[in-house]
């Protein structure tokens, strides 16, 4: 998101408001993010709350300077993952919860097992990566960020987060091969 | 970053990407091999509670309106006003307790300015008072959970589980998803995976309800065997009539929101109420989009198949 979206009517000028239309576009974005980087539904929403609170405050003075709104938001949101890792010790789960709705459709149990034992497996192998590369598979497969945003977020150019990407996902696989081979 | 990039892996990394995202190219074995690997990976995407989403929202517009409505005051438009009050209840103070030379030379000043008689001052009247008139707060009621009415239809959803041997389990699938495309429905799943007995797979299909007993036959005719076969109804009447009652409440709420803000008196209020606003609009459009899923869920059903 290069720009905040619009409504057709051009972009408003009003800064609670633009933040509010910036929260409706990207706040079930970051929440998402987040739950994949903390324990319980309760986390999720706290550090959600946590990351736009933060946003307000500093809105007014950075919103005309943004180049990606969104990019912004998630660096904030890890900043706040970074404080709570500090306050919980770095203690980072792999148990789904709640925060993952995988028993709200119309599968059997039999087929929700399977998908919890698979997203299971796949919280787990993240855990062992190097943080980079969770952060980088987390940010361009659930957050579905453009390598230009994964960039800013990082500090890299958007080149850089692709191979960041092809290397991740490789050491990822590594890991489900080596898991399959044992 | 600390990682060298060569022309290589940069190259690689796009091809990866661009394949990714479905577009058509030449990649080598291992690009394409990380790219199913990536699909194959189960990114579920949670979503966030509709109450704490409307919740949070609320509560931030609150905040950020309150902090602009500060903005709007600062420390030295207070300081100077007050400085002025302190002075002008002094020089009160100060022609209430001097003698009557003071009040003359006021009334002499007075008089110059064509006040008349300094002697005899204007009973002080007081403005009549402002009046203010608000609107009732707006509380929603509480929702009632209305019970089926006796004419309303039962909207009942259907699932069709079933579980089938087949001869070659990767056929099977293909042919599962264009007996959907035969019946105007689609496949919103399809997973296949190897086990020691052999690949498996889970195909699961919406068709549309008229047609649920063609896909059964169709499922029936490339089984070797039928292992399993159950059909699951729901009636979801109630829950449906709930989320009217709630649609209903919520037109309401909106209807009795003031049509404009004029009356309200501080900036922060005017951004609360149009907060509520916001929210009950997006309370009311999420029922809507309930009342339409479950509605679309009725005119469909869900046949879930187990290849072995």
């Amino acid at each position: 998101m290069d720009s905040l979206p619009k409504d057709g009517a051009g972009p408003a000028s009003d800064p609670l408001e633009e933040f509010a239309r910036l929260y409706d576009a990207e706040m079930p974005r970051i929440y998402r993010y987040i739950c994949y980087r903390v324990r319980t539904r309760e986390e999720a929403e706290d550090l959600t709350a946590d990351v736009f609170y933060r946003a307000l405050r500093h809105w007014p003075r950075v919103r005309g300077e943004l180049r990606s709104p969104r990019a912004w938001l998630f660096t904030l949101a890890g900043h706040c993952l970074v404080d709570h890792y500090r306050r919980v010790r770095g203690r980072i789960e792999t148990s789904i919860d709640d925060r993952f709705d995988l028993g709200d459709d119309r599968l059997g149990p039999e087929e929700t097992a399977i998908r919890q034992q698979e997203l299971q497996t796949l919280l787990s192998r993240l855990t062992c990566l190097p943080e980079r590369d969770r952060t980088v598979l987390v940010l361009r497969f659930v957050g579905d960020l453009s390598h230009e945003e994964i960039g800013e977020i990082l500090g890299i150019s958007a080149g850089a987060s692709a191979v960041a990407l092809l290397r991740a996902l490789r050491r990822l696989r590594r890991l489900y091969q080596e898991a399959d081979d044992g | 970053m600390g990682e060298h990039l060569d022309a290589g892996e940069e190259k690689r990394a796009q091809q990866l990407m661009a394949y990714l995202e479905g577009q058509a190219g030449e990649v080598d074995e291992e690009t394409a091999a990380l790219a199913d690997f990536a699909r194959s990976l189960p990114w579920e995407r949670p979503v966030p509670d509709w109450e704490f989403r409307a919740r949070l929202r609320r509560e931030l517009l609150a905040r950020g309106a309150a902090s602009r409505v500060r903005a709007f005051r600062p420390a030295w438009l207070w300081s100077t006003a007050g400085a002025l009050i302190v002075v002008l209840i002094a020089a009160l103070a100060l022609v209430a307790l001097s003698g009557p030379r003071i009040r003359d030379i006021f009334g002499v000043v007075y008089s110059s300015l064509g006040g008349g008689a300094a002697q005899q001052p204007a009973p002080c009247t007081l403005p009549s008072e402002v009046a203010v008139t608000q609107p009732p707060m707006v509380v929603p009621a509480p929702t009632p959970v209305s019970h089926p009415s006796p004419t309303m239809p039962a909207i009942v959803l259907r699932r069709v589980e079933m579980e089938v041997r087949a001869a070659d389990v990767s056929l099977a699938v293909e042919e599962l998803a264009a007996l959907a495309g035969r019946l105007g429905g689609r496949v919103v799943q399809s997973r296949s995976w190897s086990t020691a007995e052999g690949p498996q797979a889970l195909v699961v299909l919406v068709v549309p309800g008229a047609s649920v007993e063609q896909a059964r036959q169709g499922v029936r005719e490339f089984a070797l065997e039928m292992e399993r076969e159950s059909v699951f109804e729901e009636d979801v009447t109630a829950e449906y009539s709930r989320l009217l009652a709630q649609e209903r409440d919520g037109m309401t709420a909106i209807a009795r929101l003031p049509p404009s803000a004029g009356w309200a008196r501080t900036l922060g209020r005017v951004l609360s109420l149009q907060a509520d606003l916001h929210a009950a609009q997006e309370q009311l459009h999420f029922i809507r989009w309930q009342l339409e899923a479950l509605e679309r869920s009725a005119d469909s059903v869900v046949v879930i198949v187990r290849l072995r």
